[in-house]
Protein backbone atom coordinates (compact mmCIF):
# COMPACT_ATOMS: atom_id res chain seq x y z
CA UNK A 1 0.00 0.00 0.00
CA UNK A 2 2.94 2.23 1.08
CA UNK A 3 4.86 1.52 -2.51
CA UNK A 4 1.27 1.84 -4.41
CA UNK A 5 0.85 5.56 -3.10
CA UNK A 6 5.03 6.49 -3.33
CA UNK A 7 4.17 5.60 -7.05
CA UNK A 8 1.61 7.85 -7.21
CA UNK A 9 3.11 10.56 -6.08
CA UNK A 10 6.48 10.07 -7.84
CA UNK A 11 4.16 9.73 -10.65
CA UNK A 12 2.48 13.34 -10.19
CA UNK A 13 5.97 14.46 -9.43
CA UNK A 14 6.64 13.94 -13.00
CA UNK A 15 4.06 15.67 -14.34
CA UNK A 16 4.13 18.74 -12.13
CA UNK A 17 8.08 18.82 -13.25
CA UNK A 18 7.21 18.57 -16.93
CA UNK A 19 4.60 21.37 -16.79
CA UNK A 20 7.44 23.83 -14.24
CA UNK A 21 9.82 23.25 -17.20
CA UNK A 22 7.62 23.50 -20.02
CA UNK A 23 6.22 27.15 -18.46
CA UNK A 24 9.66 28.32 -17.81
CA UNK A 25 11.00 27.59 -21.15
CA UNK A 26 7.97 29.02 -22.50
CA UNK A 27 8.47 31.74 -20.72
CA UNK A 28 12.34 32.45 -21.68
CA UNK A 29 11.31 32.19 -25.34
CA UNK A 30 8.04 34.63 -25.25
CA UNK A 31 7.49 33.74 -28.42
CA UNK A 32 3.47 32.15 -29.90
CA UNK A 33 5.62 28.90 -31.28
CA UNK A 34 5.82 27.84 -27.97
CA UNK A 35 2.62 29.10 -25.77
CA UNK A 36 3.14 28.46 -21.53
CA UNK A 37 0.87 26.18 -19.77
CA UNK A 38 -1.81 28.58 -18.31
CA UNK A 39 -2.02 29.88 -22.14
CA UNK A 40 -3.05 26.40 -23.14
CA UNK A 41 -5.27 26.07 -20.09
CA UNK A 42 -7.01 29.35 -21.07
CA UNK A 43 -7.63 28.49 -24.98
CA UNK A 44 -8.86 25.19 -23.49
CA UNK A 45 -11.05 26.89 -21.10
CA UNK A 46 -12.24 29.18 -24.14
CA UNK A 47 -13.08 26.32 -26.27
CA UNK A 48 -14.85 24.28 -23.94
CA UNK A 49 -17.29 27.47 -23.27
CA UNK A 50 -18.08 27.81 -26.47
CA UNK A 51 -19.41 23.92 -27.24
CA UNK A 52 -16.67 23.37 -30.22
CA UNK A 53 -14.01 21.47 -28.05
CA UNK A 54 -16.79 18.97 -27.36
CA UNK A 55 -18.57 19.17 -30.60
CA UNK A 56 -15.47 18.62 -32.51
CA UNK A 57 -14.19 15.85 -30.08
CA UNK A 58 -17.13 13.99 -29.81
CA UNK A 59 -17.11 13.86 -33.53
CA UNK A 60 -13.63 12.27 -33.66
CA UNK A 61 -14.51 9.95 -31.07
CA UNK A 62 -17.33 8.70 -33.15
CA UNK A 63 -15.02 8.21 -35.61
CA UNK A 64 -12.55 6.66 -33.93
CA UNK A 65 -14.89 3.86 -32.02
CA UNK A 66 -16.15 3.06 -35.26
CA UNK A 67 -13.03 2.45 -36.81
CA UNK A 68 -11.99 0.60 -33.84
CA UNK A 69 -14.70 -1.51 -33.94
CA UNK A 70 -14.19 -2.89 -37.46
CA UNK A 71 -10.48 -3.01 -36.96
CA UNK A 72 -10.69 -5.16 -34.44
CA UNK A 73 -13.51 -7.50 -35.78
CA UNK A 74 -12.31 -7.86 -38.77
CA UNK A 75 -8.74 -8.52 -37.96
CA UNK A 76 -9.86 -11.17 -35.03
CA UNK A 77 -11.88 -12.89 -37.92
CA UNK A 78 -8.96 -12.89 -40.46
CA UNK A 79 -6.66 -13.39 -37.45
CA UNK A 80 -8.16 -16.74 -36.19
CA UNK A 81 -8.69 -18.39 -39.80
CA UNK A 82 -5.00 -17.31 -40.54
CA UNK A 83 -3.99 -19.12 -37.36
CA UNK A 84 -6.16 -22.09 -37.32
CA UNK A 85 -5.71 -23.01 -41.05
CA UNK A 86 -2.25 -23.88 -42.80
CA UNK A 87 -4.21 -23.03 -46.60
CA UNK A 88 -5.03 -19.41 -45.43
CA UNK A 89 -2.22 -18.50 -43.74
CA UNK A 90 -0.17 -19.54 -47.20
CA UNK A 91 -3.30 -17.63 -49.13
CA UNK A 92 -3.28 -14.58 -46.55
CA UNK A 93 0.25 -14.14 -45.83
CA UNK A 94 1.61 -12.14 -49.14
CA UNK A 95 -1.25 -9.44 -49.00
CA UNK A 96 -1.27 -9.30 -44.93
CA UNK A 97 2.80 -7.97 -45.53
CA UNK A 98 1.45 -5.59 -48.14
CA UNK A 99 -0.80 -4.32 -45.93
CA UNK A 100 1.63 -4.09 -42.90
CA UNK A 101 4.19 -1.97 -44.95
CA UNK A 102 1.95 0.31 -46.60
CA UNK A 103 2.04 3.63 -45.37
CA UNK A 104 -1.42 4.95 -43.31
CA UNK A 105 -1.08 8.09 -45.33
CA UNK A 106 -0.87 5.79 -48.65
CA UNK A 107 -4.06 3.96 -47.57
CA UNK A 108 -5.99 7.00 -46.44
CA UNK A 109 -5.44 8.97 -50.10
CA UNK A 110 -6.19 5.86 -52.21
CA UNK A 111 -9.51 5.43 -49.81
CA UNK A 112 -10.67 8.75 -50.15
CA UNK A 113 -10.12 8.89 -54.19
CA UNK A 114 -11.81 5.58 -54.32
CA UNK A 115 -14.42 6.29 -52.14
CA UNK A 116 -14.98 9.97 -51.84
CA UNK A 117 -14.33 11.68 -49.06
CA UNK A 118 -17.44 10.45 -47.00
CA UNK A 119 -17.85 9.14 -42.76
CA UNK A 120 -17.78 5.99 -44.78
CA UNK A 121 -14.11 6.55 -46.31
CA UNK A 122 -12.62 8.01 -42.97
CA UNK A 123 -13.83 4.76 -40.79
CA UNK A 124 -12.52 2.42 -43.96
CA UNK A 125 -9.02 4.11 -44.47
CA UNK A 126 -8.77 4.31 -40.80
CA UNK A 127 -9.92 0.65 -40.11
CA UNK A 128 -7.41 -0.79 -43.15
CA UNK A 129 -4.72 0.80 -41.66
CA UNK A 130 -5.32 -0.93 -38.17
CA UNK A 131 -6.66 -4.76 -39.23
CA UNK A 132 -2.72 -5.85 -39.96
CA UNK A 133 -1.63 -5.65 -36.88
CA UNK A 134 -4.86 -7.26 -35.55
CA UNK A 135 -4.40 -9.65 -37.73
CA UNK A 136 -0.86 -10.70 -36.77
CA UNK A 137 -1.85 -10.35 -32.64
CA UNK A 138 -4.77 -12.63 -32.96
CA UNK A 139 -3.29 -15.00 -35.48
CA UNK A 140 -0.41 -15.57 -32.82
CA UNK A 141 -2.91 -16.67 -30.35
CA UNK A 142 -4.33 -18.98 -33.11
CA UNK A 143 -1.66 -20.51 -33.10
CA UNK A 144 -1.69 -21.01 -29.40
CA UNK A 145 -4.83 -22.66 -28.75
CA UNK A 146 -4.28 -25.35 -26.56
CA UNK A 147 -6.04 -27.97 -28.62
CA UNK A 148 -6.23 -30.45 -25.47
CA UNK A 149 -8.87 -28.23 -24.08
CA UNK A 150 -11.09 -27.88 -27.27
CA UNK A 151 -11.20 -31.85 -27.02
CA UNK A 152 -12.82 -31.32 -23.53
CA UNK A 153 -15.58 -29.27 -25.32
CA UNK A 154 -15.76 -31.81 -27.98
CA UNK A 155 -16.40 -35.02 -25.80
CA UNK A 156 -18.92 -33.16 -23.09
CA UNK A 157 -20.81 -32.25 -26.27
CA UNK A 158 -20.61 -28.62 -25.76
CA UNK A 159 -22.69 -26.06 -27.94
CA UNK A 160 -20.42 -24.10 -31.12
CA UNK A 161 -21.19 -21.09 -29.05
CA UNK A 162 -20.36 -22.20 -25.14
CA UNK A 163 -17.07 -23.43 -27.24
CA UNK A 164 -16.35 -20.50 -28.43
CA UNK A 165 -17.01 -18.32 -25.62
CA UNK A 166 -15.89 -20.46 -22.71
CA UNK A 167 -13.05 -22.33 -24.47
CA UNK A 168 -11.33 -20.95 -27.16
CA UNK A 169 -11.82 -17.09 -26.92
CA UNK A 170 -10.34 -16.69 -23.50
CA UNK A 171 -7.12 -18.27 -24.81
CA UNK A 172 -7.09 -15.54 -26.81
CA UNK A 173 -7.62 -12.32 -24.44
CA UNK A 174 -4.16 -11.22 -23.98
CA UNK A 175 -4.18 -11.07 -27.54
CA UNK A 176 -6.86 -9.40 -27.88
CA UNK A 177 -5.76 -6.77 -25.30
CA UNK A 178 -2.60 -5.95 -26.89
CA UNK A 179 -4.28 -5.60 -30.04
CA UNK A 180 -6.50 -3.17 -28.02
CA UNK A 181 -4.39 -1.32 -26.53
CA UNK A 182 -1.94 -1.08 -29.48
CA UNK A 183 -5.02 -0.11 -31.41
CA UNK A 184 -6.53 2.92 -29.60
CA UNK A 185 -3.12 4.52 -29.83
CA UNK A 186 -2.88 4.02 -33.42
CA UNK A 187 -6.36 4.54 -34.02
CA UNK A 188 -6.82 7.89 -32.51
CA UNK A 189 -3.58 9.57 -34.19
CA UNK A 190 -4.93 7.78 -37.91
CA UNK A 191 -8.27 9.52 -37.18
CA UNK A 192 -6.60 13.01 -37.10
CA UNK A 193 -4.65 12.27 -40.19
CA UNK A 194 -7.48 11.47 -41.93
CA UNK A 195 -9.88 14.60 -41.03
CA UNK A 196 -7.24 16.57 -41.53
CA UNK A 197 -6.71 15.83 -45.29
CA UNK A 198 -10.47 15.05 -45.74
CA UNK A 199 -12.90 15.97 -43.66
CA UNK A 200 -14.62 19.32 -42.65
CA UNK A 201 -15.18 18.61 -38.96
CA UNK A 202 -13.15 17.36 -35.97
CA UNK A 203 -10.45 17.18 -34.16
CA UNK A 204 -7.65 16.63 -36.97
CA UNK A 205 -9.54 19.21 -39.29
CA UNK A 206 -9.54 21.95 -36.56
CA UNK A 207 -5.74 20.92 -35.92
CA UNK A 208 -5.22 22.08 -39.76
CA UNK A 209 -7.17 25.15 -39.13
CA UNK A 210 -5.24 26.13 -36.16
CA UNK A 211 -2.12 25.70 -37.95
CA UNK A 212 -2.97 27.92 -40.86
CA UNK A 213 -3.57 30.83 -38.61
CA UNK A 214 -0.56 29.56 -36.57
CA UNK A 215 -2.25 29.06 -32.96
CA UNK A 216 0.02 26.53 -31.71
CA UNK A 217 -2.22 27.18 -28.14
CA UNK A 218 -4.90 25.72 -29.11
CA UNK A 219 -3.59 22.97 -31.03
CA UNK A 220 -1.68 22.05 -28.17
CA UNK A 221 -5.10 22.29 -25.96
CA UNK A 222 -6.85 20.09 -28.18
CA UNK A 223 -4.03 17.79 -28.14
CA UNK A 224 -3.72 17.80 -23.96
CA UNK A 225 -7.68 16.35 -24.26
CA UNK A 226 -6.84 13.63 -26.37
CA UNK A 227 -3.84 12.49 -24.31
CA UNK A 228 -6.43 12.89 -20.95
CA UNK A 229 -8.82 11.39 -22.34
CA UNK A 230 -7.42 8.27 -23.28
CA UNK A 231 -5.46 7.94 -20.22
CA UNK A 232 -8.64 7.80 -18.36
CA UNK A 233 -9.99 5.40 -21.09
CA UNK A 234 -6.76 3.05 -19.81
CA UNK A 235 -7.25 3.59 -16.37
CA UNK A 236 -10.97 3.09 -16.48
CA UNK A 237 -11.86 0.72 -18.84
CA UNK A 238 -8.99 -1.15 -20.14
CA UNK A 239 -6.83 -1.53 -16.78
CA UNK A 240 -10.14 -3.09 -14.86
CA UNK A 241 -11.14 -4.99 -17.90
CA UNK A 242 -7.50 -6.57 -18.42
CA UNK A 243 -7.80 -7.29 -14.57
CA UNK A 244 -11.45 -8.87 -14.64
CA UNK A 245 -10.22 -11.39 -18.03
CA UNK A 246 -6.83 -12.12 -16.76
CA UNK A 247 -7.62 -12.68 -12.80
CA UNK A 248 -7.32 -15.87 -12.92
CA UNK A 249 -3.42 -15.13 -13.60
CA UNK A 250 -2.72 -13.57 -10.38
CA UNK B 1 -27.95 -48.67 -22.25
CA UNK B 2 -24.13 -48.34 -22.87
CA UNK B 3 -21.15 -50.39 -23.82
CA UNK B 4 -19.13 -50.74 -27.02
CA UNK B 5 -17.66 -52.76 -29.96
CA UNK B 6 -14.29 -51.35 -30.68
CA UNK B 7 -12.07 -53.18 -33.19
CA UNK B 8 -8.65 -50.96 -34.25
CA UNK B 9 -7.12 -52.74 -36.77
CA UNK B 10 -4.48 -50.75 -37.25
CA UNK B 11 -3.43 -46.74 -35.53
CA UNK B 12 -0.34 -45.11 -36.97
CA UNK B 13 1.11 -42.11 -35.74
CA UNK B 14 3.22 -40.04 -37.99
CA UNK B 15 6.46 -38.61 -36.43
CA UNK B 16 7.23 -35.11 -38.07
CA UNK B 17 10.98 -35.67 -37.50
CA UNK B 18 11.66 -38.46 -39.47
CA UNK B 19 8.53 -38.44 -41.89
CA UNK B 20 7.80 -41.55 -40.95
CA UNK B 21 4.71 -43.65 -39.87
CA UNK B 22 4.48 -45.15 -36.44
CA UNK B 23 2.20 -48.33 -35.55
CA UNK B 24 1.16 -47.52 -32.26
CA UNK B 25 -1.79 -50.11 -31.60
CA UNK B 26 -2.52 -53.22 -34.05
CA UNK B 27 -5.72 -55.94 -33.78
CA UNK B 28 -7.41 -54.31 -30.93
CA UNK B 29 -10.63 -55.99 -30.52
CA UNK B 30 -12.18 -54.40 -27.48
CA UNK B 31 -16.36 -55.11 -26.27
CA UNK B 32 -17.48 -53.71 -23.32
CA UNK B 33 -21.77 -54.65 -22.16
CA UNK B 34 -23.73 -52.41 -20.54
CA UNK B 35 -22.73 -51.66 -17.00
CA UNK B 36 -19.32 -53.78 -17.02
CA UNK B 37 -15.91 -52.04 -15.81
CA UNK B 38 -13.05 -53.05 -17.83
CA UNK B 39 -9.49 -52.14 -16.85
CA UNK B 40 -6.96 -51.72 -19.57
CA UNK B 41 -3.04 -52.30 -18.43
CA UNK B 42 0.16 -52.04 -20.51
CA UNK B 43 3.44 -50.56 -20.32
CA UNK B 44 4.51 -47.43 -20.55
CA UNK B 45 3.94 -45.58 -24.44
CA UNK B 46 1.76 -48.76 -25.51
CA UNK B 47 -0.84 -46.84 -26.97
CA UNK B 48 -3.37 -46.69 -23.97
CA UNK B 49 -4.18 -43.25 -24.17
CA UNK B 50 -4.38 -43.37 -28.00
CA UNK B 51 -7.11 -46.20 -27.57
CA UNK B 52 -8.81 -43.96 -25.13
CA UNK B 53 -8.72 -40.61 -27.70
CA UNK B 54 -10.24 -43.43 -30.39
CA UNK B 55 -13.02 -44.54 -27.94
CA UNK B 56 -14.05 -40.76 -27.02
CA UNK B 57 -14.19 -39.98 -30.83
CA UNK B 58 -11.31 -37.57 -30.68
CA UNK B 59 -9.18 -39.32 -33.51
CA UNK B 60 -10.47 -40.85 -36.53
CA UNK B 61 -7.70 -41.58 -38.13
CA UNK B 62 -7.22 -45.34 -37.76
CA UNK B 63 -8.02 -48.94 -39.57
CA UNK B 64 -11.22 -50.37 -37.75
CA UNK B 65 -14.56 -49.07 -36.00
CA UNK B 66 -16.04 -47.99 -32.85
CA UNK B 67 -19.59 -48.85 -32.99
CA UNK B 68 -21.94 -48.17 -29.94
CA UNK B 69 -25.82 -50.63 -28.98
CA UNK B 70 -28.12 -48.52 -30.65
CA UNK B 71 -25.78 -47.16 -33.45
CA UNK B 72 -25.55 -43.62 -31.80
CA UNK B 73 -22.97 -42.08 -29.30
CA UNK B 74 -23.77 -42.61 -26.35
CA UNK B 75 -23.28 -40.03 -23.45
CA UNK B 76 -19.77 -39.62 -22.81
CA UNK B 77 -17.91 -38.51 -19.55
CA UNK B 78 -13.83 -38.14 -19.72
CA UNK B 79 -10.90 -38.44 -17.47
CA UNK B 80 -7.57 -37.58 -19.46
CA UNK B 81 -4.66 -38.14 -18.67
CA UNK B 82 -3.88 -34.17 -17.38
CA UNK B 83 -6.71 -32.99 -15.97
CA UNK B 84 -7.59 -30.14 -18.47
CA UNK B 85 -9.57 -28.19 -16.61
CA UNK B 86 -10.22 -24.20 -18.05
CA UNK B 87 -7.68 -22.56 -15.97
CA UNK B 88 -10.36 -18.92 -16.29
CA UNK B 89 -12.97 -20.59 -15.22
CA UNK B 90 -13.55 -21.55 -11.49
CA UNK B 91 -13.89 -24.81 -9.93
CA UNK B 92 -17.51 -24.74 -9.95
CA UNK B 93 -17.56 -22.82 -13.42
CA UNK B 94 -15.32 -25.70 -14.94
CA UNK B 95 -17.88 -28.13 -13.79
CA UNK B 96 -21.16 -25.93 -14.74
CA UNK B 97 -19.07 -25.26 -17.78
CA UNK B 98 -20.13 -29.41 -19.37
CA UNK B 99 -23.16 -29.99 -16.83
CA UNK B 100 -26.01 -30.93 -18.78
CA UNK B 101 -29.98 -29.85 -17.78
CA UNK B 102 -30.11 -32.62 -15.60
CA UNK B 103 -27.49 -32.21 -13.62
CA UNK B 104 -27.62 -28.89 -13.59
CA UNK B 105 -31.31 -29.03 -12.09
CA UNK B 106 -30.33 -31.14 -9.63
CA UNK B 107 -27.04 -29.80 -7.90
CA UNK B 108 -24.92 -32.09 -8.19
CA UNK B 109 -21.95 -30.30 -9.11
CA UNK B 110 -22.01 -29.24 -5.43
CA UNK B 111 -22.72 -32.71 -4.40
CA UNK B 112 -19.99 -33.99 -6.27
CA UNK B 113 -17.48 -31.40 -5.07
CA UNK B 114 -18.49 -32.39 -1.41
CA UNK B 115 -17.91 -35.67 -2.55
CA UNK B 116 -14.42 -34.72 -3.59
CA UNK B 117 -13.78 -32.92 -0.37
CA UNK B 118 -13.99 -29.53 -2.72
CA UNK B 119 -16.78 -27.68 -2.17
CA UNK B 120 -14.25 -25.34 -0.09
CA UNK B 121 -12.21 -24.60 -3.38
CA UNK B 122 -15.19 -24.70 -5.75
CA UNK B 123 -14.96 -20.67 -6.09
CA UNK B 124 -10.83 -21.18 -6.80
CA UNK B 125 -9.37 -21.15 -9.81
CA UNK B 126 -7.67 -23.90 -11.18
CA UNK B 127 -4.18 -22.69 -10.77
CA UNK B 128 -4.61 -22.24 -7.05
CA UNK B 129 -5.13 -26.09 -6.61
CA UNK B 130 -2.60 -29.25 -6.14
CA UNK B 131 -2.25 -31.51 -9.04
CA UNK B 132 -4.28 -33.73 -6.94
CA UNK B 133 -7.20 -31.85 -5.80
CA UNK B 134 -6.89 -30.88 -9.88
CA UNK B 135 -7.25 -34.40 -10.85
CA UNK B 136 -10.33 -34.92 -8.95
CA UNK B 137 -12.22 -31.86 -9.81
CA UNK B 138 -11.55 -33.64 -13.27
CA UNK B 139 -13.00 -37.25 -12.14
CA UNK B 140 -16.18 -35.01 -11.01
CA UNK B 141 -16.18 -33.29 -14.37
CA UNK B 142 -16.20 -36.99 -15.94
CA UNK B 143 -18.53 -38.14 -13.50
CA UNK B 144 -20.96 -35.51 -13.40
CA UNK B 145 -23.96 -35.51 -16.29
CA UNK B 146 -24.24 -39.35 -15.54
CA UNK B 147 -22.65 -40.93 -18.88
CA UNK B 148 -23.04 -43.92 -19.97
CA UNK B 149 -19.78 -44.77 -20.84
CA UNK B 150 -17.45 -43.35 -18.46
CA UNK B 151 -13.70 -43.35 -20.21
CA UNK B 152 -10.80 -42.93 -17.44
CA UNK B 153 -7.24 -42.18 -17.82
CA UNK B 154 -5.04 -43.18 -14.86
CA UNK B 155 -7.64 -41.69 -12.82
CA UNK B 156 -5.80 -42.25 -9.23
CA UNK B 157 -2.13 -41.78 -10.60
CA UNK B 158 -0.59 -38.86 -8.57
CA UNK B 159 -3.00 -38.89 -5.60
CA UNK B 160 -1.90 -39.95 -2.02
CA UNK B 161 -3.14 -43.31 -1.04
CA UNK B 162 -6.13 -42.60 1.37
CA UNK B 163 -7.31 -40.49 -0.87
CA UNK B 164 -6.94 -42.54 -3.69
CA UNK B 165 -8.73 -45.57 -1.92
CA UNK B 166 -11.20 -43.23 -0.52
CA UNK B 167 -12.16 -42.48 -4.36
CA UNK B 168 -11.74 -45.81 -5.57
CA UNK B 169 -14.17 -46.64 -3.29
CA UNK B 170 -16.42 -43.85 -4.26
CA UNK B 171 -15.85 -44.93 -7.85
CA UNK B 172 -17.39 -48.04 -7.51
CA UNK B 173 -20.41 -46.75 -5.48
CA UNK B 174 -20.70 -44.56 -8.78
CA UNK B 175 -20.48 -47.08 -11.15
CA UNK B 176 -22.98 -49.67 -9.22
CA UNK B 177 -25.62 -46.95 -8.46
CA UNK B 178 -25.92 -45.70 -12.05
CA UNK B 179 -28.07 -47.44 -14.58
CA UNK B 180 -26.03 -49.98 -17.00
CA UNK B 181 -23.32 -47.51 -17.04
CA UNK B 182 -20.01 -48.81 -18.93
CA UNK B 183 -16.60 -47.71 -17.79
CA UNK B 184 -13.30 -48.55 -19.53
CA UNK B 185 -10.53 -47.14 -17.29
CA UNK B 186 -6.54 -47.41 -18.00
CA UNK B 187 -3.82 -47.95 -15.52
CA UNK B 188 -0.36 -49.46 -15.04
CA UNK B 189 -1.37 -50.95 -11.22
CA UNK B 190 -2.21 -54.37 -11.51
CA UNK B 191 -4.00 -54.54 -7.52
CA UNK B 192 -5.87 -51.60 -8.75
CA UNK B 193 -6.79 -53.02 -11.93
CA UNK B 194 -7.97 -56.21 -10.32
CA UNK B 195 -9.90 -54.36 -6.89
CA UNK B 196 -11.92 -52.35 -9.60
CA UNK B 197 -12.81 -54.15 -12.86
CA UNK B 198 -14.87 -56.81 -13.84
CA UNK B 199 -12.61 -57.82 -16.71
CA UNK B 200 -8.78 -56.46 -16.93
CA UNK B 201 -7.03 -56.22 -20.93
CA UNK B 202 -3.51 -56.88 -20.46
CA UNK B 203 -1.95 -55.02 -23.72
CA UNK B 204 1.69 -55.75 -25.12
CA UNK B 205 4.58 -53.00 -25.83
CA UNK B 206 4.18 -50.56 -28.98
CA UNK B 207 2.19 -51.49 -30.97
CA UNK B 208 -0.62 -52.16 -28.45
CA UNK B 209 -2.47 -55.19 -29.00
CA UNK B 210 -4.26 -57.54 -26.36
CA UNK B 211 -2.23 -60.38 -25.27
CA UNK B 212 -4.35 -61.53 -22.18
CA UNK B 213 -8.01 -60.88 -21.11
CA UNK B 214 -8.69 -61.88 -17.30
CA UNK B 215 -12.38 -61.53 -16.03
CA UNK B 216 -12.06 -60.85 -12.35
CA UNK B 217 -14.83 -63.28 -9.82
CA UNK B 218 -13.67 -61.36 -7.13
CA UNK B 219 -16.70 -60.80 -4.64
CA UNK B 220 -17.08 -57.10 -4.16
CA UNK B 221 -16.57 -54.72 -2.49
CA UNK B 222 -12.45 -55.13 -2.66
CA UNK B 223 -10.21 -53.08 -1.87
CA UNK B 224 -6.67 -52.88 -3.22
CA UNK B 225 -4.90 -54.00 0.11
CA UNK B 226 -7.35 -57.15 -0.05
CA UNK B 227 -5.38 -60.29 0.61
CA UNK B 228 -7.59 -61.55 -1.89
CA UNK B 229 -6.26 -59.01 -4.47
CA UNK B 230 -2.58 -59.51 -3.39
CA UNK B 231 -3.20 -63.56 -3.94
CA UNK B 232 -5.06 -63.09 -7.61
CA UNK B 233 -2.19 -60.57 -8.43
CA UNK B 234 0.83 -63.16 -7.60
CA UNK B 235 -1.08 -65.77 -9.30
CA UNK B 236 -1.17 -63.82 -12.55
CA UNK B 237 2.60 -62.77 -12.10
CA UNK B 238 3.31 -65.77 -11.47
CA UNK B 239 1.71 -67.58 -14.19
CA UNK B 240 2.52 -65.19 -16.30
CA UNK B 241 6.23 -63.01 -15.10
CA UNK B 242 6.49 -60.51 -17.65
CA UNK B 243 2.68 -59.61 -17.49
CA UNK B 244 3.10 -55.92 -16.44
CA UNK B 245 5.92 -55.45 -19.36
CA UNK B 246 3.23 -56.49 -21.50
CA UNK B 247 4.18 -59.92 -22.58
CA UNK B 248 1.82 -63.28 -21.57
CA UNK B 249 4.21 -66.17 -22.34
CA UNK B 250 4.21 -68.62 -20.04
CA UNK B 251 7.79 -69.86 -18.22
CA UNK B 252 8.91 -73.12 -19.90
Amino acid sequence: MKALSRGRVMRALSVVILLLAWEIVAAALHDRILPTPVAVLGRLIAEAGSGELFRQVGITLARVAASFVVAMLAGTAIGIVMGSSRRWNLLLDAPLLVALNMPALVIIILVFVWAGLTEFAVVLAVALNKIPTVVVSVREGARAIDAELLQVATVFGLTPSTRFRLVYLPQLYPYLMAATRNGLALIWKIVLVAELLGCSSGVGFKLGVFFQFFDIASVLAYTAVFIGLFALLEALVLRPLEHRLAGWRT
Amino acid sequence: MSGLDAVIERKDYHVAATGRGLTVLRDVRLQVAPGEFVCILGPSGCGKSTLLQILAGLDDAYQGRVSFPGGTRPKLGVMFQTPRLMPWLTVRANLDLVADAAAAASGRADALLRDMRLDAFAGSFPGRLSGGMQRRVSLARACLNRPELLLLDEPFVSLDAPTAAELRDWLIAEWRGAVRQSVVCLTHDLREALALADRVLFLSPRPGSVVLEHHVDLPRPRGIEDAAVARLRDTLLLRWPNLLSGEAASPA
